[in-house]
């Protein structure tokens, strides 16, 4: 499991508040990176963790504890990212078309203060590719622990980690690219070769 | 197979890009936004609205069966008024509900029936004839006209041709 949010096996009890509690506790943190890494916005990204927390709590009597309340949580906080950017994009499609025949206003320079270049490439990233980037290489859970948090298969996490590899090194450069972890070329890049569903 | 390894330093570059433009302050449990809705719970709410159904269907389950039998005292009121206003005794009339429930245009219509002797069409039925000899056919009074029930029996068989028989309504046709 990753440093951040690591579950500590106690019983979560439906309708419990101190288990609810806990459960914040334990994974504010790693929701927050993951939905900042999906929004690109640090004030969006604390929204919708709250946001996410307010719909697991309503969901809280109804949850069924034969699943794990970390990826139950990491589903609700992603889909509330998810909605946000889709409405994120509306608005911005909106001020287009609201900003036609008239001088460009530019991007906001508090923007470029405060957001990173890998972070406008995360952004930029599919949602829930995004997410398991962060979850694989910031976190540090591997693909199996991811799949089994998310409901989906190892090859389908792979196939993302692939999709993410291959956008971050087009925008960041090469070395975003990754290197096999093999014991007799550790250490070794393998900046240009292509890497696709069957690296997972 | 397994998964690429991103190098250090790119592992760093992404760290300190995700850390540094979301810096972790992560509000204590009390103070986050769920916890302004901590007031009632969802299910309660949920409870509160089921049982409130559900003594709302037994109630109207317990006033359908177990009250008092409001809609058949009207109906029986109805129907012995009705009774009342046709002229026919309310104990006199067919127990069966459908003719207590007819209208007055249908009662009119049962008033035509051949029971009534009025009616010409009703004289022809052998039940108009109201002598005791009318135990013969009608067939047999048409061919016979002396053994109309008009004939005296004491002038005999031959006094038939003398006297032309009365017209009784019934051989008029």
């Amino acid at each position: 499991m990753g440093a951040e949010g690591e579950a500590t096996g106690a019983a979560s009890r439906p309708g419990n508040r101190d288990d609810f509690d806990r459960l914040y506790r334990e994974n504010y943190p790693r929701l927050l990176r993951t939905l900042y890494a999906i929004t690109g916005d640090a004030a969006a990204a604390e929204d919708c963790v709250q946001e996410a927390f307010v719909k697991a709590w309503r969901a809280w009597p109804r949850f069924r504890p034969e699943r794990a309340p970390e990826g139950w949580l990491h589903q609700i906080a992603v889909n509330t990212a998810i909605s946000y950017r889709r409405r994120a994009k509306l608005r911005s499609v909106g001020e287009i078309l609201r900003r036609l025949g008239r001088p460009g206003a530019g991007s906001d320079p508090g923007d470029a203060v405060t957001r990173s270049d890998v972070v406008i490439a995360l952004a930029a990233l599919p949602p829930r590719v995004a997410a398991d980037f962060v979850l694989r290489y910031h976190h540090g859970y591997n693909n199996r622990e991811i799949a089994r948090l998310e409901g989906v298969s190892e090859r389908t996490v792979g196939a993302r980690l692939a999709q993410a590899r291959d956008e971050l090194s087009r925008r960041l450069g090469p070395d975003w690219r990754g290197e096999l972890p093999t014991s007799g070329t550790a250490g070794v890049h393998f900046p240009r070769e292509r890497s696709g569903v069957s690296d997972a | 197979m397994p998964d690429r390894e991103l190098p250090e330093h790119i592992r760093r570059q992404l760290s300190a890009g995700l850390d540094g433009g979301a810096p972790l302050v992560a509000p204590l449990p009390s103070q986050a936004r769920f916890a302004t809705l901590r007031g009632p719970m969802p299910a309660p709410r949920w409870r509160l609205r089921g049982l409130t159904v559900a003594v709302a269907a037994a109630g109207i389950v317990i006033v359908a069966l177990a009250g008092p039998p409001q809609p058949r005292q009207w109906l029986v009121q109805s129907v012995n008024g009705i009774s009342k206003q046709v002229g026919l005794p309310a104990g006199s009339s067919s127990p069966s509900p459908s003719h207590s429930e007819s209208t007055p245009g249908e009662q009119g219509t049962s008033n035509e029936s051949p029971e009534a002797s009025e009616t010409p069409e009703a004289n022809e039925s052998p039940e108009a004839n109201e002598s005791p000899e009318a135990g013969e056919s009608p067939g047999e009074e048409q061919e016979q006209p002396d053994t109309s029930p008009t004939a005296e029996p004491s002038d005999g068989g031959g006094g038939g041709d003398d006297h032309s028989p009365e017209p009784s309504p019934s051989l008029g046709d």
